[in-house]
């Protein structure tokens, strides 16, 4: 099309970036793509069910958590285990960052042995071992069952919320299919995100679910870009193929769609990596989420629309085409 | 638009935040920590230092309000959460009211009230923490929340927990308030003398007699200096003889509060209420006046006392039951969740966000202006406005900076270059086929708006109800990218813009390198 257009300067040869100048078949591609997020979510699902559900953050089900530096040596991850296990206590020990400087963080679920897992007896544990100057307490953390109930649902809750306002907005801003598909892709981009906390055995806590609020506003920016392009090729010609017209949209919105999220990785690949033992992990969630949200604009948010479209709108074409004979 | 006209809004705005950000600047940059300190001074200290340190105080204290504050994750500090113990509540209503249905019936409303009276003793307690800026709220779900920022050792407030406050009966001089009374320069209010430095030069308070604060709360329950007495300093009773305080209600119906003394007590407030008939005795909590009735009747045992102000203020009915307890809890509180996070590890957070958005700004940038030239080192330019902006909108709201707002921050970046993306990538498209650079500008940016606005619309929506979420991190996370949302279209839509033309009506450029 652009062909059409020739300038006498050769515009073309002076502009920088990519360019697609064929089709490409994105909608097409929709069954591979189904299979690729569906084998990917199947996954997930197998693997939810095989663990018995996800692994929670202590702020989810209550618990302690004690992060000491223990400034001795030979002390193992074993060893600190060990002096729980001795009480009957279910302990998750960890090193954070460089093992060389033993910073140990540990953690306790075991919610029937309340009384005994408060961080100030665990605290004592550790100081009967290695003794009170070589133990230095960095920080600590108690949540009892009730608050982490209540946590868990009010977020799960406002998922809900945002995910309908924002199908509220779309459809009002564009329409209803499109609505529909921004928060299917919304939803698949979060079940990855989910799939991807139960391969690794992440625990889900609130910085996870930060995570999937980050990407919940990074996965719909993305789509109503996708969105609007097509939204303004079919304004100008509405009686252009459907399926053309989204392939020419992706296309043309593809330069940006990758630039976007190559910059945006930047940011997310550098919290995961200086982030620390709190971000760190909220990085490797925004990468993989930043990653899914950008195939999920092209690869779901798109087709979906597109298939209820053309399940919808063939109803109506037939009905037009009823009373076109009738009259 | 006029251009000259459109730097004038930019300055505006940039002066703007400035404006709101200069408090951050001053407490974080400039201040030394003993000039920081120096807010953690109670109220009834103050009086004690000199005219410019009281100045500074002031200009400091107000600094520290008007400032960002880091979150206890970034700064270290204890949070702790807490319950009413139901079953301790239900106890103390049943010898109340002394029948089960009658404490079902009301037993919201005391559930209430007895979370509000905690809040009440807490917050008056709030001194003995040692801490400068502790914040002690009711949550949505009804939870009591304290954060002690910048301590370590949770013990502490386990002990101001269980520990009551010294209470003690002192007499007020009333020679000397009606000496006072007839200085004009004196102001009497509430029956206490406002300020101590309108004193007149010749007075001296007598040998025996001592300055005591006088607090009220305010509507928050936060305890307020409204002025102070001359107490004499000897200690007509302490509190250990008080045996009983509870509501009830005077002759004309109002509410008031009834008491009642040990035996040993009763003899001795006998022979005080006896000598100090329509005098005032000031009831004195850990060295603060809380009330100073007037004695209309010889006491023994029992005794009640009445104000006007307890018709129409219920709460300050329970208060001063509540101070004659000693300050005690009303009921029984459960821990439910501790947090600790020590200063070190505050400070590594703090480091490791910083060194991570670093990194992050840097590889972007270094990205944005290789493929994108000099319109790469403009959208660079919008994208520290950008943060400006949004740091300014904190500093207005007085926010507190968590490490899930850094994550919000991130994402902010994250959405403005996107926007300059959108932009540019929109420019090349039209260069492509536009007959001059200009016009491809023009249709460039008319084009991308609808987009950009869309797509921030959409963020905003999710953003703004993560801003309304109870959950702490949540909302931190949501506020900080609603305003970066709202910085980003104006800063991409309008700055970046103003740039641009700049540039190529004042400079005459042909094109800028796209």
């Amino acid at each position: 099309m652009d062909n059409q257009n020739k300038s006498p300067q050769e515009k073309t040869a002076i502009v920088r970036g990519f360019k697609i100048s064929h089709r490409v078949h994105f909608i097409k591609m929709r069954w591979l793509s189904m299979l690729i997020s569906g084998a990917v979510l199947l996954t997930g699902v197998i693997l939810f069910i095989a663990k018995g559900g996800f692994k929670l953050g202590i702020d989810f089900q209550g618990g302690t958590r004690v992060e000491v530096n223990i400034h001795s040596e030979n002390v193992s991850i074993e060893q600190i285990r060990g002096l729980f296990v001795a009480g009957d206590i279910d302990s998750s020990v960890t090193t954070v960052g460089d093992p060389l400087k033993q910073h140990y963080l540990i953690t306790v679920t075991d919610l029937s042995k309340k009384m005994e897992i408060n961080p100030t007896n665990i605290t004592q544990k550790l100081i009967a071992q290695y003794g009170i100057s070589n133990i230095e307490l960095l920080g600590s953390e108690e949540i009892g069952p009730k608050v982490a109930e209540n946590t868990g649902q009010r977020l799960f809750n406002l998922l809900m919320f945002v995910a309908l306002l924002i199908l509220l907005y779309v459809a009002l801003r564009f329409d209803f299919l499109y609505g529909t598909g921004a928060v299917i892709a919304l939803f698949h981009d979060i079940a990855i995100m989910a799939s991807f906390a139960l391969v690794m055995d992440m625990p889900i806590d609130s910085t996870i679910i930060a995570a999937f609020l980050t990407i919940l506003g990074y996965s719909i920016n993305d789509t109503i870009v996708v969105f609007d392009r097509i939204r303004e090729n079919h304004k100008i010609n509405p009686d252009e193929d459907y399926e053309l017209v989204m392939d020419r949209s992706i296309t043309q919105s593809m330069s940006r769609t990758l630039i976007t999220s190559l910059t945006t990785l930047f940011v997310a690949i550098s919290i995961a990596v200086w982030g620390g033992r709190v971000l760190s992990n909220f990085g490797v969630m925004l990468v993989v989420g930043i990653v899914s949200g950008t195939y999920s604009s092209v690869f779901v948010a798109s087709p979906i629309t597109f298939m209820l479209r053309k399940l919808t709108v063939k109803k109506k074409g037939s009905d037009k085409k009823a009373k076109k004979s009738e009259a | 638009m006029n251009k000259g006209f459109r730097f004038f809004v930019l300055l505006l705005f940039t002066g703007l935040a400035f404006y709101f950000l200069n408090p951050s600047i001053q407490w974080y940059f400039v201040l030394t920590p003993e000039q920081q300190n120096i807010i953690s001074l109670p109220e009834e200290k103050v009086v004690e230092l000199t005219k410019e340190q009281k100045q500074e105080f002031k200009n400091i204290k107000n600094i520290r309000q008007h400032s960002v504050k880091l979150g206890l994750d970034l700064q270290g500090g204890v949070f702790i959460l807490m319950q009413i113990n139901e079953d301790d509540l239900r106890k103390k209503l049943i010898e109340q009211y002394g029948d089960t249905n009658a404490v079902n019936e009301k037993w919201e409303e005391e559930y209430k009230s007895a979370v509000k009276q905690t809040i009440d003793v807490l917050k008056s307690r709030m001194d003995q923490f040692g801490v400068s800026e502790p914040t002690i709220q009711k949550t949505y779900s009804g939870q009591i929340s304290v954060q002690l920022p910048g301590l370590d050792n949770p013990q502490l407030i386990h002990d101001a927990l269980s520990k009551v406050g010294k209470l003690e009966f002192h007499m007020v001089d009333e020679d000397v308030m009606r000496l006072l009374a007839q200085s004009p320069l004196v102001q009497i209010s509430n029956g206490a003398i406002v300020s101590r430095e309108s004193l007149p030069t010749n007075f001296f308070l007598p040998e025996d007699d001592a300055w005591y604060p006088y607090f009220e709360n305010d509507v928050e329950g936060n305890a307020r200096l409204v002025g102070w007495f001359p107490l004499k300093k000897t200690v007509e009773l302490d509190g250990t003889y008080i045996e009983k305080a509870m509501q009830g209600s005077d002759k004309d119906g109002s509410p008031s509060v009834n008491f009642s003394l040990s035996p040993e007590g009763g003899d001795i407030f006998y022979i005080v209420t006896s000598k100090n008939t329509n005098k005032r005795l000031a009831i004195v909590l850990d060295g603060k006046v809380k009330s100073a009735p007037y004695i209309r009747a010889v006491i023994r045992d029992s005794g009640t006392i009445t104000s006007p102000t307890f018709k129409h203020d219920p709460n300050e009915v329970m208060f001063l039951i509540n101070v004659l307890k000693a300050g005690a809890l009303p009921v029984k509180l459960d821990i439910v969740q501790e947090n600790v996070i020590g200063p070190t590890l505050g400070q590594d957070s703090i480091n490791a966000g910083v060194q991570a958005a670093m990194w992050g700004a840097i590889a972007v940038v270094i990205f944005m202006i290789i493929y994108y030239r000099v319109s790469g080192f403009i959208s660079m330019m919008g994208l520290v406005f950008n943060m400006w902006f949004l740091m300014g909108a904190m500093g207005l709201m007085g926010n507190t900076i968590t490490l899930s707002g850094i994550a919000g921050i991130a994402l902010t970046v994250g959405m403005a270059v996107d926007a300059s993306v959108i932009i540019f990538e929109r420019i090349r498209e039209e260069m492509r086929r536009a007959r001059s650079y200009k016009h491809a500008l023009e249709n460039g940016f008319e084009i991308a708006r609808t987009t950009i606005w869309d797509s921030n619309i959409t963020t905003l929506i999710a953003s703004a109800a993560l801003a309304m979420s109870d959950v702490e991190s949540v909302k931190g996370f949501g506020l900080t990218l609603s305003f970066g949302i709202i910085a980003n279209v104006f800063a991409s839509l309008y700055i970046i813009r103003l740039i641009f033309d700049w540039l190529i009506d004042t400079f005459k450029l042909k094109k800028v390198s796209i």
